[in-house]
Order: C-alpha cells, then sequence, then structure tokens
C-alpha cells in the first residue's frame, strides 16, 4: 500500500485558505460592486487628467489671456476652446481640477476631523458634555447653510494672503473656502459618530479594556473609534463630492476662489452669459463636476455596501 | 487605617446603588470581606444578587452615574481604593487587580488584531517597547495553550472560538502579574468540556503564580475544588461565609442549602430525583421587604424573619452565616 502519494504534500492547515483580515474582505466586496469600480475607475481617469495634465501644460499657461483669441470655438490649437478674454479652457480645467479635488479633500477632512471630535467626545461622556455639544451641532444644523458659507466667505475673504507650496501659488481663498466648507458640513457625522459611540461604549471590552487602566483617550480614539470606521469612510466619500459641488456654488456667486485661480465653479462664474453663444464655457468644467461628483457618489455606494459588517457576502 | 499583615483586599460595609428611572436600587448593601494573600474566594449567587457590581465598584468600573458608591472602604494593599479618581485608579487596574469577564465573545475589541490588544495593557504597564511586549505576549499565549501563536497575533477576535478567547483573556491580564484576579463567570458563557479546560487553566497558573483571586459564580460545584472560601451572597448582602468543607458540609443558611439542593447530580437517577428549584424569585431591589430579605422563599422561616434582618455572626469556628435560624434543628438559634 502507498497511500502516502494519493494525498497532497503538507498537513491540513496548510490547506486552509488563510483568514481574511477586515480591509481584504471589505476590498473583495468592493471589486463586485460594478457601479463602485467604474466609479473608481472613472474618478482615477479624472485624477490623471488633473494631475497629469499639469505635466503639458504650465499654470502659467492657464492663466495667460490673449484677448485676440477670445471666446474662440473648440479647435486643434485648443481643444476646449476659449473663454472671454482669451485663456485656454483645456488648461484651466486642469488646474482648476487640482484646485477643485484639493479642496474637495481637505474640505472632506476638515468635515471629518470635526465630526469624529465632536461626536465621540458627545457619545462617550454623555450628560452634559454631550447636551451642550448637540444643542451646538443642532445651531449649525438649523442655520442655511448657503446662508452661512456666504456670509462667511463675504467676511473672510481677502483675509488670508496666498500661500506657495511646491513652487505653484494658491489663493488665499482656497484656504478659506476649505475652512467655511469643512466648518459647515460636519453635523450630520458628528451625529453618526455619535449614535455609534453610544450604543459602542456599553460593549464589554470597552470596560475590558478600562479594567486594564487604559487611559479615557485611548479607548475613545484607539478602541472605540476604529468600530466606526465604516460610516465614516462612507460619510467622508461622499464629503469630497460636496465640498466638490459647494466649492463650485460658492464659486460660482464670485464669492469663492479668486481668479486667476482657476476652479470648476469659478469657471462657471461668467459663463453664464454665454450660454447659448459659447456653450463650451460651461458643458467642460460642468461636466468635469458632473462626472466627478457622479463618481465619488458611485464609489462611496459601494463603500457603504462593501463595509457594512452585516453583508456576509464575499 | 491599617489591615492585617497578609490581607490583600480588605472590602468594609460597601453599598452601591443605582439610580433609575423606577427609583434607587440597592445593588449592595454593606459588603464587607478579606482576601488573604494567595487565597482563592468564591462569590455566589443568583443573578442580580450583586457579586458582579460589588467587584465592579472596587475597581470603579460600574458606570456614574446611574451607579453611586453610597458608603465604604476597600483597603487593597492598605490604600482605600473607593476614594480614587479614575486616573489614580489606572495604576491599579490590569497591573494589581486583573478582571477576566464571563463573555469571551464580547470582551475583546472585534476590529483589533490579537497583538494589539494583548501587548496594548503590557506595553503600558511594564513600560516596554513594542518588539519585547510582543515576546512577552507570546510567552503567556503560549502558556495558556494558544496553538501556532507566532502565526496567529495578527488575527482578528472572531478568527477564534470562546474557549480559545477567554484563554487569551486570561493570558493577557497573566503577562500583568496581577496580585489579585477577579474573574467574573469566566466559564458561564463556555460549554461543559472547555468550562473544564478554563478550570484546569486557571488551577494550573495559581499554583505556578500564586495570585489570589476571586471567582464570581452561580455554580456552586463550580468552584468546589477551586476556592479556599465561599461567600455565599443574596440580595446584596452576605448572607453566608465559611471554609468550602464547612459550606458545602455544614450549611448553616438556608439559601445555601436550597442552593446546594438546585445542583444536578451525577449520581441522582432522573426517575427517583427531579432537578429542585428554589421558590420564588430574589426581591425587588427597589424596595426590599423589612425582615430577611430571603424569608418569602425560605423553607426555615420564623415570626422574627419577617420583623428584622439578621446579621452576619459568627456561627461556628471561621464560620459566618445572616440567619435566624439554625437550621439543624429548625429552631430559632440562641
Amino acid at each position: 500500500m502507498d497511500l502516502e502519494k494519493t494525498f497532497p504534500e503538507g498537513s491540513a492547515e496548510d490547506l486552509e485558505a488563510p483568514p481574511l483580515s477586515l480591509s481584504k474582505m471589505a476590498w473583495m466586496r468592493f471589486r463586485r460592486h460594478k457601479m463602485a469600480m467604474f466609479g473608481a475607475s472613472l474618478l482615477l481617469f479624472l485624477l490623471l487628467f488633473s494631475f497629469a495634465g499639469a505635466l503639458f501644460f504650465s499654470e502659467g499657461y492657464a492663466n495667460y489671456t490673449n484677448t485676440d483669441i477670445r471666446l474662440t470655438s473648440p479647435n486643434s490649437a485648443h481643444p476646449f476652446g476659449t473663454d472671454p478674454i482669451g485663456r485656454d479652457i483645456l488648461a484651466r480645467t486642469i488646474y482648476g481640477g487640482q484646485i477643485s479635488v484639493i479642496i474637495g479633500l481637505s474640505a472632506a477632512f476638515v468635515m471629518v476631523f470635526v465630526g469624529i471630535f465632536v461626536g465621540s467626545i458627545s457619545g462617550y461622556f454623555g450628560g452634559w458634555i454631550d447636551a451642550v455639544l448637540m444643542r451646538i451641532t443642532e445651531a449649525f444644523i438649523s442655520i442655511p447653510r448657503i446662508f452661512l458659507v456666504l456670509v462667511m466667505a463675504k467676511f473672510f475673504s481677502n483675509k488670508v494672503p496666498d500661500i506657495t507650496i511646491y513652487g505653484s501659488t494658491f489663493s488665499g481663498s482656497v484656504v478659506v473656502i476649505i475652512l467655511i466648507i469643512g466648518l459647515t458640513s460636519w453635523m450630520s457625522l458628528a451625529r453618526i459618530v455619535r449614535a455609534e459611540f453610544l450604543s459602542l461604549k456599553e460593549n464589554e471590552f470597552v470596560v475590558a479594556a478600562r479594567s486594564t487602566g487604559t487611559p479615557t483617550w485611548q479607548i475613545i480614539f484607539g478602541h472605540i473609534l476604529p468600530n466606526t470606521i465604516a460610516p465614516i469612510i462612507v460619510a467622508a466619500t461622499l464629503g469630497v463630492a460636496s465640498a466638490i459641488i459647494g466649492e463650485s456654488y460658492i464659486s460660482f456667486l464670485g464669492l469663492g476662489v479668486q481668479p486667476p485661480t482657476a476652479t470648476w465653479g469659478n469657471m462657471l462664474d461668467g459663463a453664464y452669459q454665454y450660454i447659448q453663444t459659447a456653450p463650451w464655457l460651461w458643458i467642460f468644467p460642468g461636466g468635469l463636476i458632473l462626472l466627478t461628483v457622479l463618481s465619488i457618489n458611485f464609489v462611496g455606494d459601494g463603500l457603504r455596501d462593501a463595509l457594512d459588517p452585516r453583508s456576509r457576502l464575499i | 487605617m491599617t489591615t492585617n499583615i497578609g490581607t490583600l483586599l480588605e472590602v468594609r460595609d460597601l453599598n452601591v446603588c443605582f439610580h433609575t428611572p423606577e427609583g434607587i436600587v440597592h445593588a449592595v448593601n454593606g459588603v464587607s470581606f478579606k482576601v488573604l494573600d494567595g487565597e482563592t474566594i468564591a462569590v455566589v449567587g443568583e443573578s442580580g444578587c450583586g457579586k458582579s457590581v460589588c467587584m465592579m465598584s472596587i475597581l470603579g468600573l460600574i458606570p456614574q452615574p446611574p451607579g453611586e458608591i453610597t458608603g465604604g472602604k476597600a483597603y487593597y494593599k492598605g490604600k482605600d481604593l473607593l476614594g480614587l479618581s479614575e486616573d489614580e485608579l489606572a495604576p491599579f487596574r490590569g497591573k494589581e487587580i486583573a478582571l477576566v469577564f464571563q463573555d469571551p465573545m464580547t470582551s475583546l475589541n472585534p476590529v483589533l488584531t490579537l497583538e494589539r490588544q494583548v501587548t496594548e495593557a503590557i506595553i503600558k504597564h511594564e513600560r516596554l517597547d513594542k518588539n519585547n511586549a510582543r515576546k512577552k505576549a507570546l510567552t503567556y499565549l503560549e502558556w495558556v495553550g494558544i496553538p501556532d501563536v507566532g502565526r496567529r497575533l495578527s488575527d482578528y477576535p472572531h478568527q477564534f472560538s470562546g474557549g480559545m478567547r477567554q484563554r487569551v483573556m486570561i493570558a493577557m491580564m497573566l503577562a500583568l502579574k496581577p496580585s489579585l484576579l477577579i474573574a467574573d463567570e469566566p466559564t458561564t458563557a463556555l460549554d461543559v468540556t472547555i468550562q473544564a479546560q478554563i478550570i484546569e487553566l486557571v488551577k494550573e497558573m495559581k499554583k505556578q503564580f500564586g495570585m489570589s483571586m476571586i471567582w464570581i459564580t452561580h455554580d456552586l460545584g463550580v468552584v468546589a475544588d477551586l476556592a479556599e472560601r465561599i461567600i455565599v451572597m443574596y440580595a446584596g448582602t452576605i448572607v453566608e461565609e465559611a471554609g468550602v468543607d464547612d459550606l458545602y458540609k455544614r450549611t448553616k443558611h438556608p439559601y445555601t442549602l436550597a442552593l446546594l439542593a438546585a445542583l444536578p447530580r451525577v449520581d441522582h437517577r432522573r426517575d427517583v430525583a427531579k432537578l429542585r428549584s428554589i421558590r420564588g424569585s430574589p426581591p425587588d431591589n427597589l424596595n426590599f421587604p423589612k425582615g430577611c430579605p430571603f424569608a418569602p422563599r425560605c423553607d426555615y422561616v420564623l415570626d422574627q424573619c419577617w420583623t428584622s434582618k439578621p446579621t452576619l455572626e459568627y456561627v461556628a469556628d471561621g464560620h459566618l452565616a445572616a440567619c435566624w435560624v439554625n437550621v439543624e434543628t429548625g429552631k430559632p438559634r440562641l
């Protein structure tokens, strides 16, 4: 009898599939989500467009005015046409995209930071701390966001000097817009985080952590917060999209990022005079906003499903 | 105030209550006991009799509010723990007094790896760097019998079975070398064979590390060969306290007798003896009856039981009981 040869080499444990970590499981689920994968690819393409495109056009070129060629329709020299003062729209959408994406990410970061801070403190400690923080949150919610944003934009514009990072100059208004959008959008995230904390803090693992002398801040941010990461990632992703839209409408109203720094939003400002006569003025930046926000929302949807702990699909 | 030499923990007249919308729930009412160096005591009682709350309050782990420690002292190595703030208690938690919880399925954080959870407290209390803490964690995880530890350190709790998780919890606490280990029904959530394994592990641990231990349980059978002294609690008070042999063989309190009678026995034939239960249910902690809280369920109840509450007194050498009745004769004790 030569049984040994009929079995594969190695013990049973070697044949066992390696256990999947939570992030690997989420990634597998995300990959199966067709819309999310489509959104992610589109988003990647748009990021490439904005950041790799900068290798082909200088920022100086994007801001270069030449009134001789004002309002030319798309042609081989200017594939997206030119604007009322003769700037190349393709170059401006590329640089505008960078600013819009930077604003979107930074504003979402501000939002997540404030939201997590308020929500976790409020939910963990409860009592009067919770009462005070939640009343503040409600106050922010009850002020119509657009008024708050416009008043803040008007008030703070031109109060922040221009800043230079890695050789490119950003209008100080970019920072103002980031803060304004971030500081007016954290409320719903704070409520989500608070609700998560309210239920998670009752878990035995929190008492177990306390019983080994873990400091409170570490229990909040090291033990409970990692359990709420799924809704936070989803909210942050969708926050990027809404920050890009927010930037667009503030800039469209002329209170946002100031020219010559281009953003998709301030490119739309002024385009409305030429809606019929020069549609390329709004089609390209408007279309890019639409595609970016759409793709981010698809990704957000995919993440929501992938990170849902109740979903046991792999 | 100082305590006797050899006394590790002395709790005096501990009172804990909870403020609820229905009123004040008196969870622990005047509990006093001692734990000597290297001694194992068991605290036995029905659900809701205050045994967990009592131990948790010593470490300041009951939620306050709604909980409130309304009185008492808990001297640990001569220092009263009840007056300490959260920060002052931190060095005692884990390092001096460690807790093992009832349900290993919920007492580990589901989203953190084993390594992170086991090393965290070691890093904090022993002031070790990550690598040394990892080595130490490995030693203890191996000691409690986790197979293939090196590879499993990066696993998450859901990849372990209940028994394994309880071993992990025990390893976590052992690594801190506490002087007192409080085990809050550590085997209740496990099935019987795993329960036996964990008890063996704990016995081995006591032999090797020699710490004191408080074992909270509602099962008198579990602690018979584990503890040296047993405290029986009912409705937030201690009703009987004695060495293991005395408690099982010379029981002095009707409640303990009833608990013992309720134990299933291997040598009972099913057709002869039905599993006995204690009639009635524990008193409502919101408003205790005037007399002995056990009176409505007691087989030996006397007239005076309804009007005045018995205090915990010595009824034999090293044997305390709170009862008006001499259970051997059924007559009032003099």
